[in-house]
C-alpha cells in the first residue's frame, strides 16, 4: 500500500464521526520504483490532502524529505516534485496496520494490501440496506 | 513511461495476468478476456484520454486485469475487491509484470463510502458482476459506487440483454449515459453450470459521465 492510498482512505462512521487520518503502523516497508508522471503529480496536487501524507511520512519515520507546508509554486520545483513522487507512489507499505482515529478499529495490511472489510455486525451499524450477495 | 504500448504490445502482456485459483461463483469470479480489455483500455485512451496521467479505479477488480492494464499505459490504478484471494493473486501479477503504479485494497464495493473518500478519481473502469443470476441488482451497486467515487468519467461492461435497465439508471441518476461498444466476449467455461467448454456473451461498454 503506497502513500496515496493512505491520503484517500479513511473509516467513516455511522454516527458521522470521521475517522481521517488514518493512523499508520508499518512494520515491513518495500522501496518501489514508479515511473515519474509530472502530468498526473499535477492533477493530485489539487485532490491531496498534504498535511495528511506529511503526517503518513512522520508515522513511519521518514518525514524529512518534503517540507510540512506546501511549498508556494511547488509544481515548478523539479526537487520537490521528484520528492512527492517518491512519498506518494515508491513507499510500499507491505506489512502494518491502519488505525480509526475515532474508534480505534485497526485494519490490517498485509502483503501489501490493506484490508478495510467491516464485519456484519459493522456493516449493519453502517448500512442499514440489506446485504445481497 | 510505456504510453506508446500498441494494442498488441498490451495484450501480449495482459495474456500474462494469472485469473482465479478457485473462482467463487457468487461473486462471477471470471477474468475479462485480455484481448478485450487491451483494446477497451487502448480504445477509452485514444478515444477519451481518460487513461494516461489519470487516477483510475477499477471496482471488483479480481486479480487486476482493468487495473494493471491501464497502468501499462499510463495511468495511477487502485483496484478494490472483497476477495483478498484475488488480490493476492493480482499483487503477485504485477511483480511479474514489472508493474509498480497500481495499489490493491480489500473491500466491500456495497459499502465504499465508509472506507474511500469520495470524489478523488478522474476515471473508473470495471467488469462488474452482471446481476442476472441470484445476485440480483449487484450491477447498479457497482455503478452506485462509481459515481460516488468519480469526478468524470465511468466505463462500465454490462450484459446486453440488461441495456434498457442500465440506461434508464443512468437517466434517472441524470448521467449522460451512452453505449459505446458492443462486444462479444468468449468466456472460458469457468464454472460447473457452464456445460460448453466455452460461452458467447454479448456485452456493452457503457460509459457514464459525472459531472461535480
Amino acid at each position: 500500500m503506497k502513500l496515496i492510498t493512505h491520503n484517500i482512505l479513511q473509516n467513516n462512521m455511522k454516527d458521522g464521526k470521521k475517522g481521517y487520518p488514518l493512523v499508520l503502523q508499518a512494520t515491513k516497508i518495500d522501496k518501489v520504483i514508479a515511473e515519474f508522471n509530472q502530468e498526473f503529480l499535477l492533477r493530485m496536487l489539487d485532490r491531496l490532502e498534504y498535511h495528511v501524507l506529511i503526517h503518513a511520512l512522520e508515522m513511519i519515520g521518514m518525514k524529512d524529505f518534503l517540507p510540512i507546508i506546501l511549498p508556494e509554486n511547488c509544481s515548478e520545483d523539479e526537487a520537490f516534485m521528484k520528492n512527492l513522487h517518491h512519498a506518494l507512489l515508491e513507499i510500499d507499505i507491505i506489512e502494518g496496520e491502519l488505525i480509526c482515529p475515532e474508534s480505534g478499529r485497526k485494519f490490517p495490511i498485509k502483503d501489501g494490501i490493506p484490508n478495510m472489510l467491516l464485519t456484519d455486525e459493522e456493516e449493519m451499524a453502517v448500512d442499514s440496506e440489506p446485504k445481497s450477495k | 513511461m510505456c504510453t506508446g504500448l500498441s494494442e498488441k504490445e498490451l495484450y501480449i502482456s495482459l495474456s500474462q495476468i494469472d485469473g482465479y485459483h478457485s473462482p467463487k461463483l457468487y461473486l462471477e469470479q471470471y477474468i475479462t478476456p485480455p484481448n478485450i480489455a487491451a483494446t477497451i483500455i487502448k480504445f477509452i485512451d485514444e478515444e477519451y484520454q481518460d487513461i494516461r496521467g489519470k487516477n483510475l479505479l477499477d471496482l471488483g477488480c479480481g486479480t487486476g486485469m482493468l487495473s494493471i492494464g491501464s497502468c501499462l499505459l499510463g495511468s495511477h490504478s487502485f483496484g478494490i475487491d472483497v476477495c483478498q484471494r484475488a488480490l493476492g493473486v493480482a499483487r503477485e501479477n504485477i511483480s511479474r509484470l514489472g508493474v509498480n503504479d497500481v495499489d490493491f485494497i480489500c473491500g466491500d464495493i456495497t459499502n465504499i463510502k465508509q472506507f474511500f473518500i469520495p470524489k478523488k478519481i478522474d476515471t473508473v473502469l470495471m467488469n462488474p458482476p452482471f446481476g442476472t443470476k441470484d445476485n440480483y441488482g449487484i450491477d447498479i451497486k457497482f455503478i452506485d459506487a462509481a459515481i460516488s467515487v468519480s469526478c468524470n468519467s465511468i466505463y462500465s461492461l454490462h450484459k446486453t440483454t440488461t441495456r434498457k435497465h442500465i440506461l434508464e439508471f443512468g437517466e434517472m441518476r441524470k448521467l449522460q449515459t451512452n453505449v459505446l461498444a458492443e462486444i462479444r466476449f468468449n468466456i472460458d467455461n469457468t464454472f460447473k453450470f457452464h456445460k460448453k467448454k466455452s460461452v458467447d456473451i454479448d456485452v456493452d461498454l457503457i460509459k457514464f459521465e459525472v459531472c461535480d
